[in-house]
């Protein structure tokens, strides 16, 4: 399997769940497995969802951008969004352990299933995260501790 | 998502149907509300047809937990997929909350 997809969406309550769906259909295009394909929603899922509260607020006239490219071994995805990594987080702290109720656990989720997580900060304060997932071979999902 | 009620005793039961993100977890924090003020404070979440959850939902969840304990309540948790479980595992959230196979097994559990 093969594919691109290219999205471009303005964030609001109304279109979360309509993002959600996207990447559902995304999903179970790009994973030959049940169990891949439920990873690689909770991968862009988390990563959306992250834009919709970080990365907006308080302007509402923007827009998230994100593209998923994969063939039958890779899975790649970016997400293009204005605003900072939220301030209570950075790579350091992700692989730290941390409570139950804390910020943070959705990032640290997606950063055990991937094989490549990068954040990349963009002119015009926009910030980008291109993550990378092995379709064939087993991901490390190694307890988040 | 869905969420049906239901009492078997003195247990609360809410069937949740649908998933479990940003967009819903509010709905279940609503639901469980009027559950976690009930006299037993006994409540059981049967996740038997969520289909998927991501950190909001599991926060939702752990929010709810932390309500239910300080009012003397208790929260259990049944008939969690496969890969919802395995979510709960890599989180070791499956470690905070008692999960249980099944509904019925789960309701003997609060005796």
């Amino acid at each position: 399997m093969i594919g691109k997809v290219n999205i471009r969406i303005s964030p609001s309550k109304s279109t979360l769940p309509m993002a959600e769906e996207i990447i559902r259909a995304i999903s179970e295009s790009a994973a030959a497995d049940s169990r891949k394909a439920f990873h690689l929603r909770l991968i862009m899922s988390e990563l959306v969802t992250n834009a919709y509260l970080h990365g907006f607020y308080p302007r509402s006239d923007d827009f998230i951008e994100f593209q998923a490219d994969f063939n039958r071994q890779k899975f790649s995805f970016s997400i293009i969004n204005r605003g900072a990594f939220p301030d209570d987080i950075n790579m350091e702290q992700l692989d730290f352990p941390r409570t139950a109720e804390e910020s943070g656990r959705g990032l640290r989720i997606v950063r055990r299933l991937c094989s490549e997580f990068k954040v990349n900060t963009l002119p015009n304060n926009r910030l980008e995260i291109r993550v990378k997932f092995d379709l064939e071979t087993e991901n490390d999902v190694k307890t988040i501790k | 998502m869905d969420i049906q009620k239901r009492i078997e005793g003195d247990v609360a039961i809410l069937n949740l149907n649908g998933r479990l993100d940003l967009s819903s977890a509010a709905l279940l924090k609503e639901a469980s509300k009027e559950t976690i003020g009930r006299e037993t404070g006994k409540m059981l979440l049967n996740m038997d047809k969520v289909d998927f959850i991501n950190s909001s939902g599991l926060g939702a969840l752990v929010s709810i937990l932390k309500e239910v304990r300080n009012n003397h309540g208790t929260l259990k948790l049944t008939n969690l997929a496969p890969y919802v479980r395995e979510i709960f595992d890599i989180t070791q959230l499956s470690n905070i909350f008692e999960i249980y196979p099944d509904e019925k097994r789960a309701l003997a559990s609060f005796k």
